[in-house]
This record gives C-alpha cells, structure tokens and sequence, in this order.
C-alpha cells in the first residue's frame, strides 16, 4: 500500500548548517494495515509523514502508494494531526463538508453524506458549533469525521492524541480501531506513547534519534478485536511493552 | 445512505468532552449596566469640573465651558454653511479612507503572497513610512489644488500603510497546518485562497479597517489646516484665530462623533463576518 525507499531529508539550519533528519529510512505498509512509528522526539517522524503525503519532497529516496483493490477512494490520503487543524471560521457541519466540496459531490449529498459522519464520530447535535466552541476530544472527532467522509484508502495520523487528557485519549483509540475495523483502512499511525502504540497497531516501527533511521519492525501479536481500556493488563503486553522500550532507550537523552 | 457498523462506534460525547458553553450569562447583562453606569457618571463628573474650572480657574476664551459648548453645537447645526463644513470632510474622510484601504490590503496581499516581492519591498515601504506624513501636507497641496483631493491624498495615504502592516502581516501569519491540511485532501489553489487564506485574513482586515478610521481623520483635518476654504477642519481653525472657544470644541466634538460613526458602521459589518468569533 505504502512504499517508502531509502527515504532521506536534511534541513538547512538558521545558522546554515545542514542537519540531516532522515536517513535511509524504508518502510512498507501493508494493504488495512495498522502501522506505528514510534521514536524519540526530533527523531524526524513528523517530517516523514509530510513526505509520505506529499507535502515535503524527500532530498533522497522514493515513496510509492500502491493502489488498492479494497476500501477507500483511490489515491485519496487522509491526514489528523496533533493540533485538529479544523478551519475556525467554519462550523462543524462546514468543516465535515470541505472535502466533498473540494471533491464537487453535489451540494444535497454533501450535507447528508457530512451529516452522516458528524453523527457516527458521536457529534450529533453540535453542527452548527464553531470549533472553539468544543473539547479538543471533540474537535479529533470533527477532524476524523473531515477525514472519514471522503473515504481515503490512507489515513496518516501525526500523534493525533498527544494532546488529549488519558481518558478522552483512550475514547478516542477505541472510537479510532472500531473504524478501521469496519471500514478497512490503512493506518500510518505515529505516537510517543508505547502504551498506544501496543494497543492499536499490527506493527511498530521503532526509530532512532536523529538523523532518524528505522530501527526495527516489531510486530505486535495481540489478537483482534482489542480492548483498549484493559489493554495494559492483556497478555504478552508487559513483555512487548518492555522490548519497545529497551529498542527505545538507548537513543533517549540520559 | 447507511453506512456499516456505526452502532459500534456511536459512543456518545464521552465524560472528557465538556463543551465550554455560556457560563455566567445572567451575570454579563448586570456586570453591563454597571459598567454604563460607572461610564456616564465618569464623563459627567469630567464635564462637571470643566464647567466649574472655567472662568474661575483657567480664562473662558481658552477652554470656554459644556454650556457653551453645547448652545454653540446646536446653533452651528442650524447653518448650511456647517453643514457643507460637514460634507465637504465628509466626502474627503469616507473617498480617502477607501482609496487608502483598498491600496494598502491590495499591496499587503501581493507583497505578502510573493515572497520575493516582500522581501525586496517591505524595506522600502518601511522607510516611505519613516516619512512624517503631515510633513507632505504642502506637497499635496501643491499636487492636488485647495479644493478636496489634496485632504484625499493626505488622508488615503495614512491608512495606506495601517492597512498594509495589517494585511501584509496577516498573509504572512496564515498558519500553514491549516493550509497543508486542506492541500493533502486534494484542494487547488485557488480553493485554498478562497477558502483559507481569505478567511484567516478577516481579522487582521478588520484591525487594520478600525484604525484606518481615526487615521482617516487626523489625514483629512491636517490637510484643511494647512489649506482648505470648506470643512469641519478649517471651520475649526477659523473659531480659533477668532478666539472664539466655544466653536473650537464644538468642531472638535463634530469630528468625534464623525469617527464614532465611521467605527460603528466597521463594528457592524465585523459582527457580520467574524461570527465564528463571539460567543
């Protein structure tokens, strides 16, 4: 589904100096594949992703969507971030809609189809509400909903709970995999937080610090469907937990 | 249309999400009247001691009294020769307030948007800003004549640059999460433009709309004092080469309530545009 080739990228410091962020990182994501990346901070994740969606092109290396057979709208990406991004001066149902405005999907459908969504992410009733008027656990659900209703064959998902409180983030987790598992997307996830990473995902990908570089693939073999209140407490979480963190520690700062 | 397995994920707004709604709104329409009260009696005890002040204190024929002030106003409004003072900087306040606005929003777009643009002119305009404009009073009149467009061109150029700064600066600003987000979901352009990029301006529009008013003002007022045969400006200038006081303060409370309008009419029309704002 995702191809991504000896991807490398630097950034030409202020002072002038070139910093290299990536280095020679290579991933493959699997079709309804659930992928996380973890890594230090500054490790150059957020800046994988934007090459991944297009935004940034890659001083080295290639990346390659492999359109699907299944799920989703052909070449379509989605991408939440860490901030909802959510335009401020449009309301909910605006917001849910830009998507298939940009799209011209006939302007009676695009409301149902908008609506349809509002109502699935639990936001029924606050259509007409501006983004500041909401939680930010309500916002990730207006943005899952902008992303959702255009049906993208991938989502890309920059720490899109990092700024969440532990109980509005793990909602959100739950209401996140019983999306993918009906609607069969694949998930480019990454996240600081082992915790998350073990919960929700197939596979984590384990990066070092920077210049980042992938430095393991670990499967993660929990079975399916998962819940992600008790996860802590599933068998074999302890044991990957710790793997995860004995890949990570060596490149923390002591 | 049904979509599959949404009773799965139907979780309802969860304990976590509390919607920050009007709290204390009983309290605000109080809170209000208190204010207004506090205000009118501030200003009343103000025009109090300037009553009491004068001809005790300070001489009449330097800052004559309210009374006066007010009998003045009234009579001044039953002339048409101060009723052409009043159109004449009328017609100059609202003609160069729209040529300075619409020119400085225009430039700060395009300065804003190019990049190279910016850099090579933003320095320039810094310094033809570092002229004091009152400084070109005389170099308009020379330009333009004595009849209105020399107070035009004073006044469109004050607010040129309010308006740049606050539109330049605001292209600049435009977060560009927002605008990367919109892109990667197959947005064009132009889509972007009109449905990121202008928005995010409104505001600093507004600001720059708001202070662009008084500026007008103080652009169209020097240019009558320098030369002018009609208008609340020269009006005022005369009343004070006669000494006489009362109509002095009388065209200045003329002026004010000119910038008062002008400010409401752009309060309106923000309360229209920025909705998403309020409460």
């Amino acid at each position: 589904m995702l191809r991504m080739d000896s991807v490398s990228h630097s950034f030409i410091t202020p002072t002038g100096q070139r910093m290299e962020v990536l280095s020679d990182v290579s991933i493959s994501v699997e079709e309804n594949e659930f992928f996380t990346v973890v890594g230090p901070s500054g490790c150059g994740k957020t800046t994988l992703l934007n090459i991944a969606v297009g935004l940034v092109e890659p001083a080295g290396g290639t990346v390659r969507h492999v359109t699907g057979a299944s799920g989703g709208r052909p070449g379509a990406v989605g991408y939440i971030t860490q901030d909802s991004n959510l335009l401020p001066w449009a309301t909910v149902m605006e917001n849910v809609m830009v998507p298939l405005e940009i799209r011209k999907v006939k302007r009676s459908e695009r409301r149902e189809q908008a609506a349809e969504w509002i109502r699935i992410v639990g936001l029924g009733g606050f259509e007409d509400h501006y983004p500041r008027q909401l939680s930010g656990g309500m916002q990730k659900r207006c943005a899952i909903a902008r992303t959702m209703v255009y049906d993208p064959e991938i989502v890309f998902m920059d720490e899109p709970f990092g700024a969440l409180d532990a109980l509005t983030k793990t909602t959100m987790q739950k209401i996140l995999l019983d999306l993918w598992q009906t609607r069969r997307k694949t998930i480019i996830f990454i996240t600081h937080d082992l915790t998350e990473a073990i919960a929700l995902s197939d596979r984590v990908g384990v990066m070092t610090g920077r210049p980042g570089t992938l430095k393991a693939v670990v499967p993660v073999p929990l079975g399916r469907p998962r819940d992600v209140y008790r996860i802590t407490g599933a068998p074999g979480f302890e044991s990957l937990r710790n793997e995860l963190w004995s890949l990570l520690e060596t490149d923390l700062d002591p | 249309m049904k979509l599959a397995g949404q009773h799965e994920v139907s979780t309802a707004v969860a304990s976590g999400d509390v919607v920050p709604d009007a709290r204390g709104r009983a309290g605000a329409g109080s809170r209000r009247l208190v204010v207004l009260t506090t205000q009118v009696v501030a200003v009343a005890v103000i025009l109090g001691l300037w009553q009491l002040l004068s001809g005790r204190v300070i001489a009449t024929f330097l800052i004559s009294n309210p009374a006066d002030v007010f009998k003045k106003l009234a009579d001044l409004l039953q002339t048409s020769a101060m009723w052409q003072n009043i159109s004449t900087t009328v017609q100059e306040l609202v003609v160069g307030y729209a040529l300075g606005v619409v020119g400085g929003a225009l430039v700060g777009w395009a300065l804003g948007a190019v990049r190279f643009a910016g850099s090579v002119f933003e320095p320039i305009i810094n310094g033809v800003n570092g002229i004091p404009k009152i400084a070109l009073a005389p170099v308009f009149l020379l330009w333009f004549g004595l009849g209105i467009w020399s107070k035009v061109a004073q006044a469109s150029m004050v607010v040129f640059f309010v308006m740049f700064y606050n539109v330049y600066m605001g292209m600049r600003s435009v977060p560009k999460p927002l605008t990367d987000v919109v892109h990667v979901m197959g947005a064009s352009r132009r889509y972007v433009v009109r449905k990121v990029i202008f928005p995010s301006l409104a505001v600093p529009i507004f600001a720059g709309l708001k202070a662009g008013v008084p500026f007008a003002m103080i652009g169209v007022i020097v240019g009558e004092f320098v030369a002018a045969d009609k208008g609340v400006g020269y009006y005022v200038l005369e009343a004070t080469q006669q000494y006489d006081a009362a109509g002095l303060f009388a065209g200045i409370v003329i002026m004010v309530v000119m910038v008062l309008i002008g400010l409401t009419i752009v309060n309106a029309f923000q309360r229209r545009v920025l909705r998403w704002q309020r409460d």
